[in-house]
């Protein structure tokens, strides 16, 4: 097991060269002139090759290249044209809110998406089944900005029930980080109003961001829910007269989650690449806000540090999942 | 007269299909006692197993549709049981073996703790099958063990915590025979349990069965297409021909006497060294449309024997011998060919 973990940190190395490669391509390929940006409309063409020259990109691209991963192993991910600030610091300080975001959504979208599953598939052809259905074909096809508006507008503006927006109101002081997620510091520190109002406004972005999910995983939890109660092993479970409750979780549940599982690994990264849009939308500030940013400057090194991080996260994420796959299904033993 | 352990008459049965409604079992007629190995014969698709899982009502329903049926386990009418009734009877009254060892154990769970779940599903309706311990899991524990080694299962502890797909074929069939035994069932039925298993193992698993059978006094139903297997294991035997029992009797009876032109036909199909290989010797044509079956005896459309009467009514089961029946108007009573 030692060497599968290994085996999959190592493929780490080419993730990470080719996402440097592609985003250091797609940087100089874009038509701009970030340069210019930084400098302000009223910079003296020497004012702005000083900049260019403090940045290295008067230098030859596979130069910048060269310098750039010479850094980045040594943990140094650049500096922001923009802000002057270096990247790494940057993202250390947005990961913790998307991380928030992104756990807090995948618990949603597998907290209910799995055993909404199994009910559906248990109510199989009947009405709770196929209103089920119905909503999930929406919510898979439903984009998630538009999804972020419409809840904004319902919640937020109509009933005032949710916050509009942002991580934590400015009059609140966050707890000071332990982890850096706002809502687990809270409960640690024991401050339960900051809890509640940290929940409540992490509540409209991260269903925005888990719907999607949600119903695919439920769609297919229910799907091998089906496919697993017209197994063998469930008849023979019957006729040996195991309880009912029983044969639902030991039996079927659990076969049939087994068979989820991919789904879900496949859809972590998915969130972390869908957080940027719903941080924009919600003013969450994440690494997907801080990108978009960047990116409406062509400010290109906290991008390629927003991509990288969010490759490793993948990666990782996957290995996780890989794990978990093993403790359920006994079969997949990692060789 | 003593109330037989298992009683079937008259089961009518139809199953939904996207053809239509088949009426695939007949009026069966079956009775087993306690010491009895009842094999039960016949063509695919006759409807064995559908016999099989009748008496635990394990199909649903629809496609499944009773038009009638009289089950009784000891003078007890099964099908008047409510669900709930049912379910305790299952694994503890009736234990049931299904065909391939690969698919009937679940994949994901150890079989240890496969066994304990049975075994504490069954002291639930009948504490005193765990043997004194601390607790009912240890009982439960202690009992598991003991039925793997009933069974035959080397080095039981260390095999508790295996996965299914750790075991050879014939290991797990000998687990589906400790759970299907481990709630002590009066009445255990084995559907082609040895089907999947080469032939070495197969014999195994046939004593560790008829030990299994002499040891409990079970009554057993076991499902097969080999009459080879029959003539070795059991003591009674029932022939089905398209959702009917057309013969039953004592194995012996029936093998030296196949009174049915279809049990004659079964037996003459047989590949022993003197005839040639093929399918059904002397019998032309397929087994009836169950959808819209012909009236009278299924078997009459290939039986070179029918009359005008075969086709009006299914005849029923009458005395051919000592506990031997046959439902046939023309029986053959010559001794058969071989054997
Ligand atoms: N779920 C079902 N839906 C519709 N028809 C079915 C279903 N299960 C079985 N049948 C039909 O019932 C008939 C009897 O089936 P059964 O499984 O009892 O046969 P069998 O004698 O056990 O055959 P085999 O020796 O192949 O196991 C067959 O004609 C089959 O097509
Ligand atoms: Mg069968």
């Amino acid at each position: 097991m030692i060497t599968f973990i290994l085996r999959r940190l190592l493929m780490l190395v080419p993730v990470l060269v080719g996402l440097t490669v592609i985003m250091f391509a797609i940087a100089r390929l874009l038509p701009g002139d970030p340069v210019g940006l930084a400098a302000g409309p009223n910079a003296t063409a020497a004012e702005r090759a000083a900049l260019a020259a403090e940045f290295g990109l008067d230098r030859p691209v596979w130069e910048q290249y060269g310098t750039y991963v010479a850094g980045l192993v040594q943990g140094d991910f650049a500096t922001s044209l923009l802000t002057r600030r270096p990247v790494a610091a940057d993202l250390a300080a947005y990961l913790p809110a998307t991380l928030e975001l992104v756990l807090a959504a995948m618990l949603l979208a597998v907290g209910l998406g799995i055993p909404l599953g199994l009910l559906t598939a248990l109510w199989r052809n009947r009405w709770p089944d196929y209103l089920s259905q119905v909503l999930a074909i929406g919510a898979i096809s439903m984009p998630r900005f538009f999804l972020g508006l419409l809840l904004q507008l319902c919640f937020a503006m109509w009933l005032n029930w949710l916050p509009l927006a942002g991580r934590l109101p400015i009059i609140v002081f966050p707890p000071d980080p332990i982890t850096g997620f706002i809502t687990i510091d809270a409960a640690l520190t024991g401050q339960w109003d900051v809890l509640r109002t940290a929940l409540l406004h992490l509540l409209m972005p991260a269903l925005a961001l888990s719907l999607s999910p949600l119903a695919t995983i439920m769609r297919m939890m229910r799907s091998s829910t089906i496919e697993v109660m017209g197994q063998d092993y469930v008849m023979t479970a019957r006729a040996l007269g195991l309880p009912r409750h029983l044969i639902l979780t030991r039996t079927i549940a659990r076969n049939a989650v087994s068979a989820t599982l991919t789904v879900i690994g496949l859809y972590f990264g998915w969130l972390l690449g869908g957080t940027v849009l719903v941080e924009t939308v919600f003013d969450w500030p994440g690494l997907g806000l801080y990108a978009t940013k960047a990116i409406l400057s062509q400010d290109m090194m906290p991008v390629i540090g927003v991509a990288l991080v969010i490759g490793l996260l993948f990666v990782f994420a996957n290995l996780l999942i890989d794990l978990a796959y093993g403790l359920i299904n006994p079969k997949v033993r990692y060789s | 007269m003593t109330v037989p352990l298992l009683d079937i008459r008259n089961l009518h049965l139809a199953m939904r299909s996207f053809e239509g409604e088949a009426h695939v079992l007949n009026g069966v007629e079956l009775c087993v006692n306690r010491g009895e190995i009842w094999g039960l014969v016949g063509e695919s698709g006759c409807g064995k197993s559908l016999t099989g899982l009748s008496i635990s009502r394990l199909l649903p329903e629809p496609p499944a549709r009773y038009i009638s049926a009289e089950i009784t386990l000891e003078g007890r009418d099964l099908r008047a049981l409510s669900p709930r009734e049912m379910q305790a009877l299952r694994g503890k009254r009736i234990g049931m073996i299904f065909q391939d060892p690969t698919t009937n154990l679940n994949p994901t769970a150890r079989i240890g703790t496969q066994l304990v779940d049975v075994a504490l599903a069954a002291a639930r309706h009948d504490p005193t099958i765990l043997p004194p311990a601390r607790s009912r899991r240890a009982g439960a524990r202690a009992l598991a063990l003991d039925m793997m080694r009933q069974v035959g299962i080397p080095d039981p502890e260390a095999r508790m915590m295996s996965y299914p797909h750790e075991f050879s074929g014939g290991m797990r069939q000998r687990v589906l025979i400790a759970m299907a035994l481990i709630g002590r069932p009066d009445l255990l039925i084995a559907d082609e349990p040895t089907t999947a298993l080469d032939v070495s193992v197969q014999a195994q698993i046939l004593t560790l069965l008829k030990a299994m059978v002499a040891e409990h006094d079970l009554g057993v139903i076991l499902i097969t297409h080999n009459l080879g297997v029959v003539a070795q294991t059991c003591s009674h035997v029932a022939v089905m021909y398209a959702g009917n029992v057309v013969e039953r009797g004592p194995v012996r009876q029936v093998i030296e006497r196949p009174a049915h032109p279809y049990t004659r036909a079964l037996m003459a199909a047989i590949p022993t060294r003197d005839t040639p290989r093929g399918g059904l010797q002397g019998l032309e044509g397929t087994v009836p449309d169950l959808i819209q079956p012909p009236p009278g005896c299924r078997f009459a459309p290939r039986c070179t024997r029918a009359t005008e009467a075969c086709r009006a009514a299914v005849p029923p089961l009458t005395s051919q011998g000592p506990g031997h029946e046959v439902a046939c108007l023309h029986p053959v009573t010559e001794d058969a060919p071989h054997v």
